[in-house]
C-alpha cells in the first residue's frame, strides 16, 4: 500500500492541531467534536491514512479489565460501554447504511498464574471485582473443569474474566470515530508533521511535509509510536519508543472446543481463538527500541518460543501450521508501560495522549474522552486520569501497572 | 518398495512477494520460506503409501542451498525416513533438477518417484516430465488419485469435462495435483525427532549432473496495479462506457 498524496490544510490557522490519526487521534477528534458542536477549528494531520503500518491496524484487538490498578480498570470500563453501543452511538453518521458493528467476542481473558503468584493475583481478582468487574480465581481442579484442553499441571490456578474482556474489531472503532468527527466538521489531511515553532512557552505554530505552516491553539501529540519524534520538536523528551510485537495466525490440526478465551500463559505468551483459526504472539526475545521503520518479521520467535509455550500449555496444540504473520509496534514508555495524559507543564498547550504500551486501542475511548475535557475544561470531568500525569516522568517516579502483556 | 520424493523450499505462499528494484528477479530477503505446497501433497501420498503396506522406505532430496536442510526436516517431521540435500547455491533450472534426479534415481533405485506438478515459485511444471524423459519411465501427471497394485500404479487425473484413468508400470514418476490430498501436520514432538534422522549432503558433481542454465531471465515485473473504479449515474451510462471505453460489449 502507499501512502496516499499529500494534501495543504484549508485554513492558515486552527484553534486545535492533532497530530496523528490513527484510534488515539480520532478518538480524541471525536469526543472533541461532540462536545464542541462544531464552535472550533480542528485539524487532523495523518502521514498515512492508509494506515498500513499504524499500530491501531496491526494490534490483536483485545480489551481486558485484567489490571493492577484500578484507573485501568475504569478505563477498560468505559471502552467496553463505547464498544458495546457503538453503531447506537455511530448511527447518525451512517445514514443510509449499518452503523459498524465492532465484531465483540466476548471470550474473556484467561491469566494463567504460577504456584508462587496465587496470593497476588487474588488479590487483583477481588480489585478487580470491587471496581465491579467479573473476574474469578479458579483454583487448578476447577481451572482443569472449565478448561479440559489447559494443562494445568504447573499452575496454581487462574484469573478468568468471564464478562466483558475479549476481542473486537479495531478498524471499525477508528473508522467510526472517524467518520463521526469528519461528519462534525473536523478536518483530516493527509499530510506529515516536520517541525513545530515554541514561543512563550506555547506551540504557536506547525510545520507540515508540503511547506505550508499552520497556527495552532492547541497541540495533541497522538503519534503513536513515533510520539517522541513529535515531542522532540517542540524540544520535549518522553521515554517513549517502537518496540516491535509478532503476531502469528495458526491453524492446529486438532480443534479446541468451546469458548475459548484469550489465554495467557506463564511464558508472556497469549492465544486466542481467530475464527477457526488462532492469534498469538508473545514479548519477542529481542525486546528493545526498534527503527520507526523496521517491520522486519523474525519468524523464529514461534517456532523456537512461542509454539513450545504452547503445547506446554495447551497439549493439543502439538501440530500447528502458521498461515499469516505480520509486525506492529507497540508505542512503549520504558519507564513504567503506562500512558501519558495531560499538557506539558513548560509547553503548556502540548498535550500528551502517549505511551499506551500495547493498550492504546482498548483505552482509546476513555482517553480521547479525557484529553477533550482536559482541553475544552481545563481538567478531568468524568474519570480522574491524573495518575497518568507527564510530572511523573521528569521525577522518574513511575506508576507501575503489574499486568503488562 | 522405496519411493522418492523431491522437495523444493520456496516463499511460502502466504507472503506477498516484491520484485528487486533491478528486475533481476524476486527480492528473497528475509521472506518466510516453506516446503512448496504441491511437494507437501508428494509426501503426503508418499507416507500413506508406506502406512498401506505399499512401500517400506520413503526417501526426500532437495537440491538447493542449506537452508533447503529445513524443508527436508519438514518432511522428515511428516514422517519421511531419510534425506538427500543435494546442495548448491546457484538457481537450478528444471532441466539440471531432472539431471541431479536422475542421478539420486541412479543410486537409490526407487521404485516410485512422487514430484509436485509444479513449484508455487517459478511455476515451470516440467521436472517431472523432463526426469520421465531422461529415465524412459512412464508418467502420470497431475495425480487426483493414486493407487499401487503389484508392478503397476494407477493414475487419476482431472482432465476438461471428467476425469482419465491410466495405469503405468513401474517404476513410474508420478506428479500431484492438488485435489490427491490434504498433507498432514508436523507435530512439535516429531520435528524433535526428525532431528536425530539421517540427512545426507551431496553436490550435483556427485551424481554428475551439469546443472548450467540455459535460460537468460531478461526481465521481471510486478503484476500491474488495480487502477481506481469509476462511479456511473446511470444503467446507459454503464453500457456506453462497456462498449466504448472497456469494450467487452
Amino acid at each position: 500500500m502507499a501512502i496516499p498524496p499529500y494534501k495543504a490544510p484549508s485554513r492558515p490557522a486552527y484553534d486545535i492541531v492533532i497530530v496523528g490519526g490513527a484510534v488515539v487521534g480520532s478518538s480524541v477528534a471525536y469526543w472533541l467534536s461532540q462536545a464542541l458542536g462544531g464552535s472550533m477549528s480542528i485539524l487532523v494531520v495523518e502521514r498515512d491514512s492508509s494506515y498500513e503500518f499504524s499500530s491501531t491496524a496491526l494490534s490483536t484487538s483485545a480489551i481486558r479489565q485484567q489490571y493492577s490498578n484500578p484507573i485501568n480498570v475504569k478505563i477498560s470500563q468505559f471502552g467496553i460501554e463505547i464498544i458495546r453501543s457503538f453503531a447506537e452511538r455511530m448511527k447518525p453518521y451512517y445514514k443510509d447504511e449499518p452503523a459498524p458493528d465492532l465484531g465483540f467476542r466476548e471470550h474473556g481473558y484467561l491469566y494463567c498464574c504460577s504456584p508462587d503468584g496465587v496470593e497476588a493475583a487474588k488479590a487483583r481478582v477481588d480489585l478487580q471485582r470491587s471496581l465491579g468487574a467479573h473476574t474469578v480465581f479458579l483454583d487448578p481442579g476447577p481451572l482443569k473443569e472449565r478448561f479440559p484442553w489447559l494443562n494445568v499441571e504447573d499452575l496454581g490456578g487462574g484469573a478468568w474474566g468471564s464478562r466483558d474482556e475479549g476481542w473486537f474489531d479495531s478498524m471499525g472503532l477508528l473508522n467510526g470515530f472517524r467518520r463521526a468527527a469528519r461528519a462534525s466538521g473536523v478536518e483530516y489531511i493527509d499530510n506529515a508533521v516536520t517541525g513545530l515553532t515554541v514561543a512563550g512557552g506555547r506551540v504557536i505554530a506547525v510545520q507540515l511535509a508540503t511547506g505550508e505552516t499552520v497556527s495552532c491553539g492547541t497541540l495533541v501529540n497522538a503519534a503513536g509510536p513515533r510520539a517522541q519524534q513529535v515531542a522532540a520538536m517542540a524540544g520535549l523528551s518522553i521515554p517513549v519508543a517502537p518496540f516491535k510485537r509478532y503476531s502469528f495466525v495458526f491453524s492446529s490440526a486438532i480443534p479446541i472446543p468451546g469458548r475459548m478465551p484469550n489465554v495467557i500463559d506463564l511464558s508472556g505468551t497469549f492465544v486466542r481463538p481467530e475464527g477457526e483459526l488462532f492469534l498469538t504472539g508473545n514479548t519477542p526475545v529481542d525486546d528493545g527500541p526498534a527503527d520507526y521503520d523496521d517491520f522486519q518479521m523474525h519468524h523464529e520467535e514461534f517456532d523456537e518460543r512461542i509454539w513450545p509455550a504452547l503445547w506446554h500449555r495447551i497439549p493439543d496444540f502439538e501440530a500447528l501450521k502458521v498461515q499469516q504473520c505480520w509486525t506492529g509496534h507497540y508505542e512503549y514508555n520504558m519507564l513504567d508501560h503506562n500512558g501519558i495524559v495531560g499538557f506539558h507543564p513548560e509547553v503548556t498547550n502540548f498535550m500528551f495522549a502517549n505511551g499506551f504500551s500495547g493498550h492504546g486501542l482498548q483505552q482509546s475511548p476513555a482517553v480521547g474522552r479525557a484529553v477533550s475535557e482536559l482541553i475544552i475544561h481545563g481538567s478531568f470531568q468524568t474519570l480522574d486520569l491524573s495518575p497518568f500525569h507527564y510530572e511523573r516522568i521528569p521525577r522518574n517516579e513511575p506508576f507501575l501497572e503489574e499486568a503488562v502483556i | 518398495m522405496k519411493i522418492l520424493v523431491p522437495v523444493k523450499r520456496v516463499v511460502d505462499g502466504n507472503v506477498k512477494v516484491r520484485v528487486k528494484a533491478d528486475g533481476s528477479g524476486v527480492d528473497l530477503a528475509n521472506l518466510k520460506m516453506a516446503m512448496n505446497p504441491f511437494d507437501e501433497i508428494a509426501v503426503e501420498e508418499a507416507l500413506r503409501l508406506r502406512e498401506a503396506g505399499k512401500a517400506q522406505e520413503i526417501v526426500v532430496v532437495s537440491i538447493g542451498p542449506a537452508q533447503a536442510q529445513e524443508t527436508l526436516r519438514t518432511a522428515l517431521a511428516m514422517g519421511a525416513d531419510r534425506a538427500i540435500l543435494v546442495r548448491t547455491d546457484d538457481a537450478v533450472e528444471p532441466l539440471g533438477v531432472a539431471k541431479v534426479l536422475r542421478g539420486v534415481v541412479a543410486a537409490e533405485q526407487p521404485g516410485l518417484v512422487i514430484l509436485g506438478k509444479q513449484a508455487i515459485d517459478d511455476d515451470s511444471n516440467q521436472t517431472g516430465q523432463m526426469l520421465a524423459a531422461l529415465l524412459g519411465w512412464a508418467q502420470g501427471t497431475f495425480a487426483s488419485a493414486l493407487a499401487v497394485e503389484g508392478g503397476s500404479a494407477r493414475v487419476t487425473r482431472e482432465v476438461d469435462g471428467g476425469l482419465q484413468t491410466l495405469e503405468l508400470k513401474l517404476p513410474a514418476i508420478v506428479t500431484t495435483d492438488l485435489r490427491l490430498n490434504e498433507p498432514r501436520y508436523a507435530s512439535l514432538p516429531n520435528i524433535m525427532k526428525a532431528k536425530k534422522k539421517p540427512l545426507d549432503e551431496k553436490t550435483p558433481a556427485d551424481f554428475g549432473a551439469d546443472i548450467a542454465p540455459r535460460l537468460k531471465v531478461l526481465r521481471t515485473e510486478e503484476p500491474h496495479a488495480r487502477k481506481a473504479g469509476v462511479k456511473v449515474a446511470s444503467v446507459a451510462a454503464l453500457v456506453d462506457k462497456l462498449s466504448n471505453e472497456a469494450r467487452v460489449l
